[in-house]
């Protein structure tokens, strides 16, 4: 006959301290990742974006911004007068600066966008405007960078629920 | 006969090693944040342009194309929205929509998808449509019809504001 005691099976305790760790990490990125759009767009805190119930996401593509009377570039980090783009200076030395400027540009993200991956964001341009911006502003920007070569111009807005 | 009182091993329970689990872990989480995207904003494109090539069975009767367009002009207190097109049967849709104080013109958007619903059963497999603006219509209400738009039709092309201007004034 045996009376030897039984054996008492202790309870397994998870490793909270580790769990802790990784949730904490986890956290942090999950914060630091609601704010990763900025780092793609620079979007001046003043400017009042349009709305928009479209689905597409934000590609990583060279910028610009129209805003009041000047229009700023990503690629050269300047701005500009908005009728730089209007017929009548469109021969004048600043904007066939600018014009060589952005031709380089859109070549070297080209380049690199063959080299690294190949997707389509080549030619895209990200557009942000103010949203009481006049469509004669916008059409005129437009149809110049095409004219550059930027073939697909993304216009940029807030998401509107549906 | 002393066996019962040797006493029995103890069984040991394996513990699941939990701590390389997590490891791994970590580094999936990783890389699951960095394909994840929030996103505060969002796109619309506009494509290239492109060209639709007939079918055979067309090409012995080349038909009249059609130029399909959708405008919007504003008043004082309302947007009128116009659906035009050429073709061999020509013809228009128009509506008037009051303005609002919201960001987003909801009765815009709508109007426009309607009007467009009525266009498309009128011609199905017309899948390319040009919007124009008058020159001083806001770029909302620009991102605004290009929503509606584009919920119905894919292809779509931008016309500048002087053709727009001439086409609006003629009406």
């Amino acid at each position: 006959m045996k009376f030897g005691k039984t054996h008492r099976h202790e309870p397994h305790e998870p490793q909270l301290a580790t769990m802790i760790d990784v949730f904490s990490i986890l956290i942090i990125f999950l914060i630091a990742g609601t704010a990763m759009d900025s780092s793609i767009l620079q979007i001046p805190s003043d400017i009042k974006l349009p709305a928009t119930i479209s689905d597409d996401t934000i590609i990583n593509a060279p910028q610009i911004t129209i805003q009041g009377e000047t229009i700023w570039f990503s690629v050269t980090k300047q701005k500009y007068p908005l009728n730089l783009f209007s017929e009548a200076n469109m021969g004048t030395q600043e904007f066939l600066d600018l014009k060589n400027v952005l031709t380089q540009a859109l070549a070297e993200n080209s380049k690199q966008s063959n080299a690294i991956i190949k997707n389509e964001s080549a030619d895209y341009l990200n557009l942000v405007a103010e949203k009481s911006t006049p469509y004669k502003d916008i059409f005129l920007v437009v149809k110049n960078l095409k004219d550059i070569g930027f073939k697909n111009i993304v216009f940029v807005g807030t998401v509107q629920k549906k | 006969m002393a066996d019962f009182l040797i006493k029995p091993p103890r069984r040991t329970v394996k513990e699941i090693p939990l701590a390389p689990i997590l490891d791994l872990l970590t580094v999936v989480i990783f890389f699951l944040i960095l394909s994840t995207s929030f996103e505060e904003v969002r796109q619309n494109t506009i494509p290239q342009s492109q060209l639709i090539k007939p079918d055979s069975a067309d090409t012995a009767k080349p038909e009249i194309p059609l130029n399909p367009k959708v405008l919007l002009a504003e008043s004082q207190n309302s947007y009128k929205i116009v659906v035009t097109w050429t073709g061999d049967h020509p013809g228009s849709l128009s509506k008037n929509v009051a303005k609002d104080n919201q960001d987003y013109n909801k009765n815009l958007y709508q109007m426009t998808q309607e009007l467009l619903d009525q266009y498309i059963q009128k011609f199905p497999n017309e899948k390319t449509i040009q919007i124009g603006f008058e020159s001083k219509i806001s770029f909302q209400n620009v991102i605004t019809i290009y929503d509606a738009v584009y919920s119905k039709l894919k292809d779509i092309v931008l016309l500048s504001n002087v053709d727009s201007d001439a086409i609006l004034s003629s009406r």
